[in-house]
Order: C-alpha cells, then structure tokens, then sequence
C-alpha cells in the first residue's frame, strides 16, 4: 500500500512539476511541448517501472511469454525496446525527481485517501524547499492543467483497451495457432504422413555415461537457450534420451560438426562414440510406446514399489480415469495395532516390524482396534483408512508406484488371492503379461512351447481350437489344428501368440516343470484343472499346482539338480551331524538322497546338510586289510561278503571306503563299506593291468612263506599295494632309449612308464632294463626292489648278478624242479657258493664240501655248515634220517642225495670210478648226473 | 533439479515443475487448460507426474523432424516429454474439441 501511496503522491506532484513549468514558460509554447514530450515519456517510464523487477524471475523460467505481465503493460513491454539508454540519461540530468515521480499508475490515482493527501502535503513541503519561488503561480494554472492531463489519460485508456484486446486476441490466436493450421501439432495430420525422410535432419546418438542422459538434455537446453541469444548459437535442432536407450542421448542437427560444437566443454558424454541413425530407424527412437511395456488394465498383476506395500503381489482392480492412480486389490498387511508401542507420554509408536501379509480379519479388527473400524456392508469395512472387500485391500496407488513389468508372481502369492472360490480361478493372460520379457535380461528367453505339444487356442475367433505345435518361436507358434468347431480349419496352419495358448495334458502324462519355483521337477498328471495342473512330484512325493504352459513332457525322471545354485552336488562328501557323514547318490530339487558311512540312505532337505566335507588328498589315506596305503582313486576289492564288489574308492571317510563301483547299479554304484575289509587291486597311478581276475599267486598256500624264487626272478615282484618305483628317479639300461632318465609316473607288473627329462615324453620299459638312480647311483632295478633281506646278505658276496651267471644256476628249471622242497631259499643260497665254486676245485672254496675227502654224512653237514642255518633243516632232514647222502665223493663213492627215506638213492658227482653217475633221487625214480662225465640224467618223479 | 515435482502437460508434454505450471501456467495451452492460478485440481488432471523420455526443444523448431514427429513443432522451446502417461479428464476434451483442438493423448493410445 506503502508504494501505491508514494506513487500517487508523485504522479501529483508530477503534475505540478508540470503545471511550474508552464506557469514559467508560457508564452515559449515550443518550449511547453517539448516538456510535454517530456512528461509523456516520463509517463512511458512510469509504466515500464514495475515489470522491471520481474525480469530477473522471467529469465529464470527461460521460456516466459509476456503473458505473464499485466495486460495493460503489453504493449509497454513492447515499446520498451524503443526506449533507449540515452534519453532516460537526459531526464536523469533534467530533474532529478522525474525518476521517483514516474511511479505512476493510473489506476491508483483515483484511490487516493486522506492517508496519501497527508503524505502528499509532506511531500510537497519538502519539495517545496527547493522550488519556493515556483508555488505563487501554481494556483490558478492548477485547473487547466487538471483537465489536459484527464483529456491525456482518457485517451491512453481507450488506447488500452483497444491493444488489451488486440494483445488478447493476439495471444489466444497464439496459442491457438498452435492447435491449428499446417503444423503437425493439430492432430489433423497422420503420423504415417509425418514419417521422416532423407532431408530431415540427421539424428545422432552420442554415447554418455549411463545415468546421466536427463540431465545432459538439460544442461543442452540451457546451453542452447543461452547461445540463441549470442551471436554464435548452436545449431542443433532437438535433443532427447529415452528411458530405454541407456547411455545415450541423441542429437537432432543438420551438419554433425553443430554437434561436436554442442558437445565441446560437456562432460560425462563421449563425442569419439557418435553414430548416426538410419532414418528408417527415427520413428523407434521416439516410440510412446514400447513393445516391452506391458498395458496397465485391469486385472493384471504389479507389484507395489513404494511403501508398506513395497514388493508385494496386487492385482489391478480399476484405473483412475486420467490413469494415473491405479487402484489395487491387494492381500493386507495388518497387525491391528497389536505390536505398537506407546511411549512415556501415552504416544502410540507405530511398530517398524512389516506384518506379514494376511487376509483383513474383521474379529482381530475389533479386538485390537476398533476405533479405526468402519462396518459398511456385509463384506466391506473401512478400517483406517482404507477400504478392504472380502478381506482384500483395495487400494489407490500412483501410477508411478506400480512396477508393471517384471513382476513374475510367484505361485504362493497367487495362492493368497485364491479365495476358494473356483470360478475366478488364475487368470493365465495376467499372468503371460506379467511375465512378459521377464527372460530378456539374462538373455534365455525361451518359449514353452516345443514342437509337438498338444495345445488349445485359449481366446480370439479361434477359442477352443485344438492343435499340434509344428513350429515354435518366440512371439508366435504355428500350430496344425486337429480339431476345431469348424471343420473346414482342421488340418489347417495357424499362426498364434503364445499367449494365446494353452497346453493340453492328460491325467497320467509324465511332465517336466520348466519354470517357476518348482523348475526341474517331474512328475505325473493326476489333476487338470483349467489352467493350472496338478501333479504328483517324482521327487517330493508331494502335490504341485502349476500352470499348463510350465509343462513339458518328459519321458525321464528328473535326476539333476539345479546345479548352479546348488552349494552340494552329486557324489559330495557331506556331514549331516557330528557323526553322519555320508555321500550324495542322487540329487534333486531341494531333496538329496545320501549315503552315510554306516551305510543307510537318508533324504535330506539341503538344510539338512550342515556342510560339504573338504578333506585334501593327503587327509583322505587308509590302509586296507594288508596293510597297504589306500587313497582316493585306487582300486580295491571286497574280501568278504559274497559278491566281492570292487570299484575305485571315491572318498575315505575315517575306517570307510565310498567306492564306486562299475558294476552295481542302486546309489549311482556307490557303496560303503569298511577299509579292514578290502584288498588292492590297483593303485591309481598304476597302468591298468589287464589281469585284474583274481591273483592266482595269492591262492598258492606256498605263497606264505617267503618264495625266494619269486624275487630272484624278478617276475612277481609286484606283490600289491604301491609299487616302490614310482616317482622315483630312474636311467634306461637299454633299448632305443638306453641311457636317458627319467621319471616313473605309471608301472605294472612289468612295464614301468617314464616321463623322460630330456623332452617331454613318456616312454614304456620294461622294469629290468632300469637302473634306479638313489641319491645320485644308478641302482639296478631288481636289486633295487630286492628280494629278502637273508638274500641280500647272501648275495653280496657272491658273483651272483653277474651276468654271466651259468645257465646251471639259473635256477628257474632248478627251481621248478625242485619246489616240491620247502628249502627253496637256502638251495639258492646254496647255489651261490656252488657258483663261486665251480671253478676246478670244486667245492674247496666255499664251505660246501668242505671235506674234500668226507665221508658220507659229512659232506651233509658240510654243506648245511653254509652261512645261513635255515639251510640246516631242509637238507639235515633228508640226512637225519640216517640215510647216507654223499656228494662229490672224491674216493669215488656214491654220492646218493635225496629222499633217502624212500629207499631211493640219489647219487651225485663222481662214482667211485672216475667219477660216473650221481644219480638224484625222485620218489623211486634215479636221477643220475654227471656219470662218468657221460649222460647225466637228472629227476624224473 | 528434482524430477519428483516435475510434471507434463498431457496436452503439449511439456515438462514443468508443478510450481510453474501454477504460477506461470502452460506456455502452449494456458488458453485452453488455464493452469495459472488454477486451484480447481486443474494441474493435477491435465499434468502427470509420469512421463518419459526428455526431449529439448529449441527456439528454431520448424525443420525438426522430432518435434514434428512428436507434434510439438509449434510450441515454445522448452523440455517436452516423448510419452505422457494418463489422459485428460473426458470433459476437458469436450471442451477442446468444441474449440477446434484436436487431443491426441501422448501415452501411446494415440491411432491414425
């Protein structure tokens, strides 16, 4: 009011100002106009006052329009350009009150009061100062003065209103032009005519950071409105983002070097990444409505995304009419105030705990809360709020807060809509939409439906049409009907949106779940029920709901397990407790079929498991019943029970082998069963012998005892367990490779295999032909695998490994011979020394003989005085009963050897003339040697 | 520049801060759907708050092929939306259309 006041007070004196001016100059009428030129300017000035300070607020907003200033200061505002610097400078100089006075307004003039004629008077004084002399002849020129300015100010009104209307008009011819005429902006145009052509201008996408599109669009804007004003603006014509082209924005300019200008000095875009649109591609770019949104109608479901309701299932049950509120039926989340607390002052705090989700109780409303409680009609209440129908909450939310992609409903929430009541059932085609798109993420998008399925037309003209899938892709199947209300479609192609589809099962058929949270499972049709079907699992032995299209056929039962998510997985060595550890046989949707230690198969849920048992392989070693090293991967056989079951043992759990097995067929071949009770077969890094049949040696009872002929020859040497020449360092002794090292890395019986170090290669040798290198010797192998200990010693002495050593002593045929004696070792042991001594005197070198003259018996004893006293009894057992045994008599008596209890002789060496017949004494049958140095006949039984 | 208070006019697309449509009105349709001043609920039915995609239009619109495409060539220079979500209440589509103004909704329901 304060201003108003001030401004009347001026506008006042203004014209006093006036009226001075030509009290002074009257008759200087050219001066008279000029001033009032003068003052209509100032006038002019007046009016253009109070727009000004609204000029910073305009420039803010950017795009204002004069529309937004009073009407009557339009065509000021227009006129305002004209006003020039220079002029308003002069006035400045003239007098310096014309700039206060020129507050004028023309409406406030009238309403001036007493308050503002007080103000006035002040004012006047104070003016009055400075211009005393003029106020004697203000009186009587007041009157003219008065009417002149009316006379003025009339005619700027009735030129007001003539540009208001003017101005008016003009503006809604504006905006209305807008809506109308040739631009495409009247709708009257179609958009098939608006298609763009090669002499649009080029749209370039620009890669940005993702994120960041809006505000570059923005920022471009402003860069773009501030340079139009400059002498350079930008020549770029549009600028947009879209919501699902992430990471980019686009740019609409007739010459890509406007947008390299645009761009310059931006940041979080990438000028280097500019790609030019096809132009058949523009209409994509600015498409409302994309293939992938999904309508929002009612009945579909959403999901909730703000709020208490965050993440929930809700069904659509109605649309605002401008769509932007959606109201949803949702299953409630109450607890009736019943968890809140109050604090000190009696102040209820609402419980921060999310209830779950449950049906609207009316009992439990009364009970806890009743005030909120609002009964309208049988199945409706109002409580706090919100309107709940047959326990349901219906509910308005904003459209922004509705996600209606990706909702992918799950089963059990759907379940919570189901009321019992069947005929409102699933409804599928809310679900399809729902789950629209739903794979694209992960880039698996698949359909259902497989050539061959049996499906029904579920909607359209074609409803209830039966057909065969003959071809699926992924937005439509064709299908051959096979049955139809019409005749004449059957055999026909049809083409179908999946959508529209059902599948067709039959109570009995053996399924496959491909989706949902049953995904994997299989199982038999026991139900059809509309769209959804149940079946009995394979698996849970439980009933499952699931949707027809879910289903596949299948002609298996499912045996793998989602293996990706899975922590476990098949042959698993799990702990269930602190004293079950078993092995997974069989695994399922959420099932495991386990095989403990003691034995017993267990179904356990994947909670059931407290964790996978991860034992190193150096944590994993048991000795079987011989007492041989057993580790994972060797193979090993049952020595009790009735099938011998063998197999290669897949964990070793304390005292139990899990072995599995080849042969059987229950638990996937695994078995279990104790250490102590197995033998090896074969080690892991053994080459795998082709005699895996049972071990004949092992059955000979003469295997007991320590058999010296089985390492002299070299033969068996393999007896079981590890072999000793693994790993270990060796050189070849002959062949092809002779002289090369390396190392063993596999052996059987005879071959051993040796990954060389000169190059990589793995060569197949025999055993014998490697010497073992130990700490830098060369050992060689038989000796390296050695036969007893009493041999070595023998052996050390003698000439034995010399390779020369006579075919005589080479005792296999000796041997054979003479296995039906048990004296085997000390025969050999005896053989040495007989070697060494075969030179000429026979027998003189060693102790054998030692009597070269010896009597009969002595020579006996003689030979058993050999280093090694088990000799005695083999050979003192033939001589002890009381037979003579005489060798190399040198008187050229017999020498009779053998079982002398059987009334045989065996005679030996030299006879007594000149040494003929020896005879060696089978079971009655005479074994003569050497006779004579002639025939030497030898051992018949 | 929070986005939460912005809205589009579902007539233009134009995108404003509620703010500005109330105290500066719509600078393409303020004849038509008087926003100024308006406290009759007129901003919350004639704008949405759901809208997608940004496009900056400049003063020098007429060879632009998107804002023809997008029908907003004749309109002031500003940030318009590509789709506006909702539709104007049906009797201010009468009343359009007793002014000659032809809606075209902008959330995609649009036929030709």
């Amino acid at each position: 009011m304060s201003d108003q006041t001030s401004s009347g007070v001026v506008k006042h004196e203004s014209s006093e100002k006036l009226d001075e001016t030509l009290s002074n100059d009257q008759d200087l009428t050219f001066d008279e106009e000029f001033r009032r030129a003068d003052a209509e300017e100032e006038e002019d000035q007046a009016t253009l006052k109070r727009p000004r300070p609204e000029q910073p607020e305009e420039e803010e907003g950017g795009n204002q329009e004069e529309e937004e200033d009073d009407d009557e200061d339009d065509e000021d505002d227009e006129e305002d350009e004209e006003v020039t610097g220079r002029k308003r400078k002069r006035r400045r100089g003239a007098n310096q009150f014309i700039d206060i006075e020129a507050e004028v307004d023309d409406e406030e003039e009238d309403e001036l009061d007493e308050d503002d004629e007080e103000a006035e008077l002040l004012r006047e004084q104070f003016i009055t100062e400075d211009h005393a002399v003029d106020e004697i002849s203000k009186e009587h020129v007041d009157d003219r003065l008065h009417r002149q300015y009316d006379r003025r100010r009339q005619e700027a009104e009735d030129q007001d209103a003539e540009q208001l209307a003017e101005t008016l008009k003009q503006r809604y011819r504006k905006t209305h032009t807008v809506y109308r005429g040739e631009t495409a902006t009247s709708g009257t145009v179609s958009q098939k005519l608006l298609m763009p052509s090669i002499n649009d201008p080029s749209i370039y996408a620009i890669r940005c950071t993702s994120g960041r599109e809006k505000d570059l669009v923005r920022k471009l804007y402003e860069k773009k409105r501030t340079l139009d004003r400059s002498k350079n603006p930008l020549d770029i014509l549009t600028v947009f983002q879209r919501d699902a082209f992430r990471g980019y924005i686009y740019i609409e300019a007739k010459r890509p070097d406007a947008i390299d200008k645009a761009l310059s000095g931006m940041v979080n875009v990438y000028i280097r990444d500019k790609l030019l649109v096809p132009v058949k591609e523009y209409p994509d770019l600015l498409k409302q409505v994309k293939s992938t949104d999904v309508e929002l109608v009612p009945g579909i479901y959403v999901r909730i995304t703000r709020g208490k309701y965050k993440g929930d299932l809700a069904i659509v049950d109605n649309l605002s009419e401008n769509g932007l509120d959606v109201r949803c039926k949702l299953v409630p989340r109450l607890d009736y105030g019943r968890n809140d607390e109050f604090d000190q002052n009696g102040k209820r705090i609402r419980s921060k705990v999310r209830p779950m989700p449950r049906l609207f109780s009316e009992q439990e409303a009364k009970m806890y809360d009743n005030e909120g409680l609002v009964h309208r009609s049988s199945r409706n209440y109002l409580y706090r709020n919100d309107e709940y129908i047959d326990g349901f909450l219906y509910k308005d939310f904003k459209l922004q807060f509705v996600q209606t992609k990706d909702v992918h409903p799950t089963l059990e929430e759907l379940d919570r809509f189901q009321t019992g009541n069947e005929e409102d059932g699933l409804d599928l085609a809310a679900i399809a939409a729902s789950l629209k798109n739903k794979n694209q993420a992960d880039g698996k998008q698949s359909t259902a439906f497989q050539p061959g399925d049996k499906v029904e037309i579920r909607r359209g003209e074609q409803a209830k049409t039966v057909g065969i899938v003959l071809e699926a892709s992924l937005n439509e199947i064709v299908i051959t009907v096979t049955d139809s209300g019409d005749p004449k479609f059957v055999n026909q192609r049809l083409t179908v949106p999946p959508n529209d589809l059902r599948k067709i099962f039959n109570e009995g058929d053996h399924v496959r779940i491909v989706e949902g949270k049953h995904f994997d499972e299989t199982g038999l049709v026991i139900k059809i029920d509309g769209d959804s079907v149940v079946l009995v699992s394979d698996q849970t032995r439980e009933d499952v709901r699931v949707f027809a299209n879910y289903l596949v056929k299948a002609t298996d039962a499912s045996t793998n397990a989602d293996s990706a998510n899975s922590m476990y997985d098949i042959k698993d060595l799990v702990e269930l407790n602190a004293s079950t550890v078993g092995v997974i046989v069989k695994a399922e949707k959420n099932i495991f079929e386990i095989l403990t230690s003691d034995g017993r198969l267990l179904n356990v849920r994947p909670s059931g498991i407290a964790s996978k048992l991860k034992l190193s392989r150096r944590e994993q070693v048991a000795t079987d019943r011989n007492g041989l090293t057993i580790k994972v991967g060797d193979t090993v056989r049952e020595s009790l029970g009735d099938k011998k079951r063998e197999g290669v043992i897949l964990h070793i759990y304390k005292n139990s082998l899990f072995i599995k097995s080849n042969e059987i067929i229950e638990n996937l071949g695994i078995f279990v069963t104790n250490r102590m009770n197995v033998n090896t077969i074969t080690t892991k890094d053994s080459i795998m012998s082709k005699n895996l049949g049972p071990d004949l040696s092992s059955m000979n009872p003469n295997l007991k005892l320590p058999n010296p002929a089985a390492s002299v020859t070299g033969f068996k040497t393999h007896v079981g367990g590890r072999d000793k020449l693994l790993y270990k360092d060796v050189a070849v002794t002959s062949g092809s490779y002779k002289g090369l090292k390396g190392k063993v890395t596999e052996t059987d019986d005879i071959y051993a295999r040796i990954e060389l170090h000169t190059k990589s290669k793995k060569i197949k040798v025999p055993k014998n032909n490697l010497n073992v290198l130990i700490r830098g010797e060369a050992v060689p192998y038989l000796r390296f695998i050695g036969a007893s200990p009493a041999q070595q010693q023998q052996q050390q002495p003698g000439g034995y490994n010399k390779p020369k050593a006579p075919a005589f002593s080479s005792g296999s045929a000796w041997n054979g011979g003479g296995a039906a004696t048990g004296a085997g070792s000390t025969w050999g042991g005896g053989a040495s020394s007989w070697q060494g001594g075969k030179t000429p005197s026979y027998g003189s070198a060693s102790t054998w003989g030692g009597a070269p003259g010896g009597g009969s018996g002595g020579g006996a004893s003689a030979w058993s005085g050999g280093k090694t006293p088990g000799s005695n009894s083999a050979w003192g057992a033939s001589t002890g009963a009381g037979d003579n045994s005489t060798w190399g008599g040198s008187g050229g008596s017999n020498s009779t050897w053998g079982g002398a209890r059987k009334g045989n002789n065996s005679t030996w060496g030299a006879g007594a003339d000149k040494g003929n017949g020896s005879k060696w004494g089978g079971n009655g049958g005479n074994s003569t040697w050497g006779s004579g140095g002639g025939n030497s006949t030898w051992g018949g039984n | 520049m929070s986005s939460r208070s912005e809205r589009a006019c579902m007539l233009c697309g134009i995108i404003q801060p509620f703010k500005k449509f109330y105290s500066a009105g719509c600078p393409n349709c303020e004849s038509l759907l008087h926003y100024q001043d308006n406290e009759d609920g007129q901003i919350q039915d004639c704008t949405s708050p759901s809208f997608e995609g940004t496009v900056a239009l400049g003063a020098d619109n007429k060879e632009s092929w998107v804002a023809r495409w997008l029908r907003i060539d004749s309109f002031a220079p500003g940030l318009y939306a590509v789709k506006v979500n909702g539709k104007l209440p049906p009797d201010i589509i009468r009343d359009l259309e007793e002014q000659n103004v032809i809606y075209r909704p902008r959330d995609g329901s649009a036929e030709d």
